[in-house]
């Protein structure tokens, strides 16, 4: 992934395609404008598989024919994945598919380029409709201090999930999983939660700070994650988790493929495959594949085991405890979209399987040694401890936040709302803490967005 | 376009006289408040790492506190300081070079370790402050190139950042070494100390005898410096366990190169330096470190950067056969750079015993055998 000048070729010819393409099928009847519509899909994605998956095709056709011995004939070239790419092809062709669908196109090509090329959203999201960002582009803005407050607020709470909460454990997660060898199966479990709040604070800090640096400029943009961790489902997880492109996947390929209304094995076959474009999505590895295939087969699995999992919950009971229910619930789901993650994160699938094969290791020594101190201390003296601290602590108060915050939303308000309302001196007060948290405990290194390489 | 534009501003509301007044005390007290919470981060990341940097660093800026609060004196007027990085901290010790002259002089070892020559400029500012200037200072200029090192400004940033307590100061380093981390880092230290801040935090939490431990072992640190009047033998760096180099030690060796020497263009605080001394009356003697035998080769003449600065300068002296390069034997250093103890009386004597000659001291005056 990088920012190359001579890329921006690649923004403006997505952008050109995607900008006639709407006003022909605008212009066109019949099967043309499916045609044309087809055309703009596949130059789309023949920029995007050329740059993103052309070198993964020909690794792979090249190991399967010394496989069997052959020469092959195709090579790797020196492609670098351009920055964002994955991002704004599915914005523009989202746009495209809402022409086709009767939308009226956009004849400004200035407007129709600010669109794709809105520089908030551009590099990883949220991968905007035009229903909700083009039709913002047209409308007068008003210097309002409160949107301009909200969004610098939004902002300042992106860089606390990314600064004080990802960067922090990437340290412990980098470690751990830059040689899994080195540790026993709890500090790989311990590593892979890390990660999941990782990835999570990384990839919603950057979402936070783009839809704040938007609505200082007087745009809305779509909400992309709504504490995904607190799902009791994996299908509920997907509607928490990095929204703007499960919709996207959901509107644009689940439902035109026919969604649950066919066949059952039909139904089954979309899951999966919908959920492997979406694993491919994210990069061309097949470990990305597999992540995706797992939570493809999380879904399959519990539509399959739901009479199953209700006699579970009749027979015990369980039922009659809601809230421990839901914990439960929630912390299965946790544990779920945690072991898929080892795949997201392993740089290789043997990495990955070493991981999975192993994280059952060192939990009984633990077990057994509960009541000694010293020796839980000894357990996880391998994982940097000072620089976990002052994450778990944030994602203490991460986590509160999102619990107030949807407490109050369902009110009418909002966490920020409410400290909005409260005495100016507490509410400065808590914005200086804030700012100071982030200045005292954040890690101002180099460290990228994870999801840039996408 | 700019119909496009409606202001809605109201962030504080000055429509009347009682709501002007209340924001007149407001907006202070709201900034007061900011300025409270930044100043006490700021202090708990100096604290941090007032705790974990190492001895180099707490050598620098406790020198630089004591230079401030007039406190290297003790007593006895100091007419002669020793300046120069971390290889005349471990190489000159007053104490033997005060009796190898008799008493003639008292001396003061100001180095700053890892540093160039700026914050020694400075540090000698600080103290004719409060004191009259002293006769003689014993330098040796290190190499680091001031604006062309990207080095020099790393080191200003990492050693002296919090000694130095002038925004002056700090903004001129920036500027000339054309570095405005220098500066940052100053106003942000945990950009800097971000390890130390953790490390601190959790012990703090978890494990408070640390650092009390560290505390004790520093103070005990700087109290062996002001005991030795500057002087400190870096011990925790001496690689082998007699603290002496062995014989066959052979890692660093450029036996075809001559030795680095300054740049006397490359760093605007040299010329201020010398400026500043001339001005003073004080009378500059250029000395070199000594390098382990066959590290380097020998000069075959007076290289060029000495003869600059003794025609530009007329405050400046360099012994007969200072500019040589002095080659002692291993068993005299403690690390490849540094000497150990035994090294630093026998180069104490050496520079004392050049001292002497040059500003005409009397061999009846020097103690040297």
């Amino acid at each position: 992934m990088a920012f190359i000048p001579i890329y921006i070729l690649i923004l403006f010819t997505t952008i050109l395609v995607d900008y006639i393409s709407g006003i022909l099928i605008d212009k066109s009847r019949g099967r043309r404008r499916a045609i044309i519509l087809a055309l703009s899909i596949v130059t789309n994605l023949g920029m995007l598989g050329f740059f993103k998956y052309f070198n993964f095709v020909a690794s792979n056709i090249a190991q399967l024919f010394s496989f069997f011995g052959w020469s092959c004939p195709v090579h790797t070239l020196p492609i670098i994945l351009p920055i964002g790419l994955s991002f704004h092809t599915f914005q523009s062709m989202g746009y495209t598919v809402e022409v086709y669908r009767g939308r009226k196109p956009e004849y400004h090509p200035g407007v129709f380029a600010l669109y794709v090329m809105f520089y908030p959203q551009l590099v990883a999201g949220p991968i905007e409709r035009p229903n909700n960002l083009l039709v913002q582009l047209k409308q007068p803005k008003d210097l309002d201090y409160q949107r301009i407050a909200d969004g610098l607020k939004l902002m300042a709470w992106g860089f606390f999930k990314k600064l004080v909460i990802a960067d922090r454990l990437a340290v412990i997660v980098d470690q751990v999983y830059g040689k899994p060898t080195n540790y026993q199966g709890v500090i790989l479990a311990s590593a892979t939660i890390c990660f999941a709040y990782q990835i999570y604070c990384d990839f919603s800090g950057y979402t936070d700070i783009a839809i704040g640096a938007a609505r200082v400029m007087g745009f809305d943009l779509m909400k992309n994650f709504s504490q995904p961790y607190l799902s009791s489902s994996v299908s509920e997880f997907w509607k928490r988790w990095h929204i703007s492109l499960s919709s996207w996947f959901r509107d644009y390929l689940y439902i035109p493929l026919g969604g649950n209304r066919v066949s059952k094995w039909r139904h089954r076959f979309n899951l999966i495959l919908v959920f492997l474009l979406s694993g491919l999505w994210h990069g061309a590895s097949w470990t990305f594949i597999i992540w995706g295939l797992i939570h493809g087969g999380y879904l399959i699995l519990s539509i399959w085991t739901k009479g199953l999992r209700q006699k579970i919950v009749d027979i015990t009971g369980v039922g009659n405890y809601p809230v421990f229910h839901n914990v439960l619930r929630i912390s299965l789901t946790f544990l779920a979209v945690c072991f898929a993650w080892i795949f997201f994160r392993a740089p290789d699938i043997s990495t990955a399987w070493y991981i999975v094969t192993h994280l059952w290791t060192g939990w009984y020594d633990l077990l057994v040694n509960l009541q000694a101190p010293a020796a839980i201390r000894n357990t996880f003296s391998s994982l940097n401890l000072p620089v976990l601290l002052p994450a778990l602590v944030s994602i203490v108060i991460l986590e509160l936040a999102g619990y107030f915050h949807n407490t109050y939303s369902r009110q009418g308000g909002g966490a920020a709302r409410i400290l909005a309302s409260r005495p100016v001196l507490i509410r400065w007060s808590a914005y200086y803490a804030l700012f100071c948290w982030i200045l005292l405990f954040g890690r101002f290194g180099t460290k990228q967005f994870i999801y840039f390489q996408f | 376009m700019a119909g496009l534009v409606q202001s809605n501003l109201s962030i504080f509301n000055f429509e009347d006289t009682a709501s002007m007044l209340r924001n007149t005390i407001l907006i202070p007290t709201i900034l007061l408040i900011g300025l409270f919470f930044f100043l006490m981060q700021r202090h708990y990341v100096i604290d941090a790492s007032s705790v974990y940097k190492d001895g180099a660093a707490i050598i620098c800026e406790s020198k630089r506190h004591l230079v401030r609060s007039n406190q290297i004196n003790n007593n006895k007027r100091i007419n002669t300081f020793f300046i120069g990085n971390s290889k005349i901290l471990t190489g000159l010790i007053p104490d033997y070079f005060d009796m190898d002259l008799n008493g003639a002089v008292t001396s003061f070892n100001l180095s700053l370790p890892a540093l160039p020559v700026g914050p020694h400029y400075y540090c000698l500012k600080d103290y004719i402050k409060n004191n009259t200037p002293p006769q003689y200072i014993v330098i040796y200029l290190s190499t680091y190139r001031g604006m062309i090192d990207s080095m020099a400004g790393k080191l200003v940033r990492y050693y002296c950042n919090q000694g130095s307590m002038s925004f002056h100061e700090l903004l001129s380093y920036s500027i000339f070494f054309r570095d405005p981390w220098i500066l940052i880092y100053h106003i942000l230290p945990q950009l800097m100390f971000s390890d130390f801040v953790d490390s601190y935090t959790f012990n703090n939490l978890f494990h408070k005898d640390d650092i009390i431990k560290i505390r004790e072992h520093n103070m005990t640190l700087l109290t062996r410096m002001v005991k030795d009047r500057g002087y400190y033998f870096i011990e925790e760096q001496a690689r082998f366990p007699d603290k002496a180099l062995p014989e066959d030690f052979s890692e660093d060796m450029h036996p075809n190169q001559t030795r680095p020497i300054f740049d006397v263009d490359s760093d605007i605080f040299l010329d201020k330096f010398f400026r500043f001394t001339s001005s003073e009356g004080i009378k500059v003697l250029l000395i070199e470190p000594p390098y382990r035998r066959g590290q380097y080769s020998q000069f075959s003449e007076i290289p060029a950067q000495y003869k600059a600065i003794l025609q530009r300068y007329d405050n400046v002296y360099i012994a007969p056969d200072g500019w040589k390069t002095k080659f002692y034997e291993n068993r005299y250093f403690s690390d490849p750079t540094h000497l150990n103890h035994e090294g630093a009386i026998l180069y104490t004597r050496e520079i004392a015993h050049e001292f002497a000659e040059l500003f005409h001291l009397g061999p009846d005056r020097c103690g040297i055998p």
